[in-house]
């Protein structure tokens, strides 16, 4: 284990709040409370993995909850590589549309799903062509760091 | 929305990979600024361009955890699991909403997840998930102290 009084210090100090999660704290409280079951199990598995943990954590924790793969440095593209620009999405509009008609005509009744969903897609559409068309943020779209510097 | 005979949406309109994955890092985009409806209405219409894509669901289920939309969010998780069981994001969310829940037992199984597929520290959600552990680490460490007085106290007396 390492550094484990410093770790134990930065929680102290307000690790859970600095990552957004203080509000937490009391949930994780009242729940071992509450636990009935393997209360053992789980003391052993935080206890495992807490002493396993090399300290060097903190400084690069995710502050809001974590998307996934969509946050993943390597599907940047350059600005000038990219694959999307405002005359695609308009092009995409245009095959939504159609796809739209075309289940309107199968209007069967059963059909109210495939409807809504096709409504969240134009929703979608839109806020991506707003995005677009917003030439500051299309000229510096190298990464997710330059995009927080724009106001949407 | 999908159908097994006709494809994706998706599909249909002919969107690569690259395409979808630049419509995500725009979603993502606003999530970081703040602008959460608009991330929202990009990510569920990701979801339905693309039922299968477990980055369209984890992305979709981090956002909702963040508005406490619980039962929506484990939803969306879950799916991203089932489809990519490597992905460390919904672990971490997962574990974050069982936590709320009360329900630390299955909240550790999800966060020791995230963290064993990140041994190295370097995924800012695997370690957000670390900080959950130390969290209740530390309460179960004050747990036992006050224990370990009152034992003490009684003694004494």
């Amino acid at each position: 284990m390492f550094g484990f009084g410093k770790l134990l210090g930065s929680v102290a100090g307000g690790l859970l709040d600095k990552i957004g999660l203080g509000s937490i704290a009391p949930f994780v409280k009242m729940g071992l409370n509450a636990l009935t079951g393997n209360w053992l199990g789980v003391a052993q598995d935080v206890f495992s993995l807490v002493s396993n943990f090399k300290g060097n954590f903190q400084n690069n924790a995710s502050k809001l909850p974590p998307l996934g793969g969509f946050e993943n440095p390597t599907n940047n593209f350059a600005a000038e590589n990219s694959p999307l620009n405002g005359n695609r999405i308009v092009d995409l509009f245009k095959g939504l549309s159609q796809l739209f008609r075309g289940f309107k005509n199968l209007a069967d009744g059963n059909r109210g799903n495939d409807l809504g969903g096709l409504s969240r897609i134009f929703n979608a559409f839109r806020t991506l062509g707003e995005a677009f068309n917003n030439n500051q943020l299309y000229t510096n779209r190298l990464s997710i760091s330059q995009y927080t510097n724009i106001q949407a | 929305m999908t159908d097994k005979t006709l494809g994706t949406v998706r599909e249909k309109l002919n969107i690569s990979p690259q395409e979808f994955a630049e419509m995500g890092r725009v979603g993502a985009m606003y999530y970081q600024q703040g602008n959460f409806e608009k991330a929202r209405t990009i990510f569920e219409g990701l979801v339905e361009l693309d039922p299968e894509s477990a980055n369209a669901h984890s992305a979709l289920g981090g956002l909702l955890t963040l508005q406490q939309d619980d039962s929506k969010a484990v939803e969306h998780l879950k799916k991203a699991i089932e489809i990519n069981p490597s992905q460390i994001a919904p672990y971490v969310n997962l574990g974050e909403i069982y936590i709320r829940q009360q329900k630390i037992e299955t909240a550790v199984a999800n966060l020791k997840r995230a963290i064993e597929l990140d041994p190295d520290e370097r995924d800012p959600g695997a370690n957000r998930a670390r900080a959950m552990v130390l969290g209740i680490y530390q309460v179960i460490k004050s747990e036992e102290d006050l224990e370990d007085i009152n034992l003490a106290t009684e003694n004494i007396n």
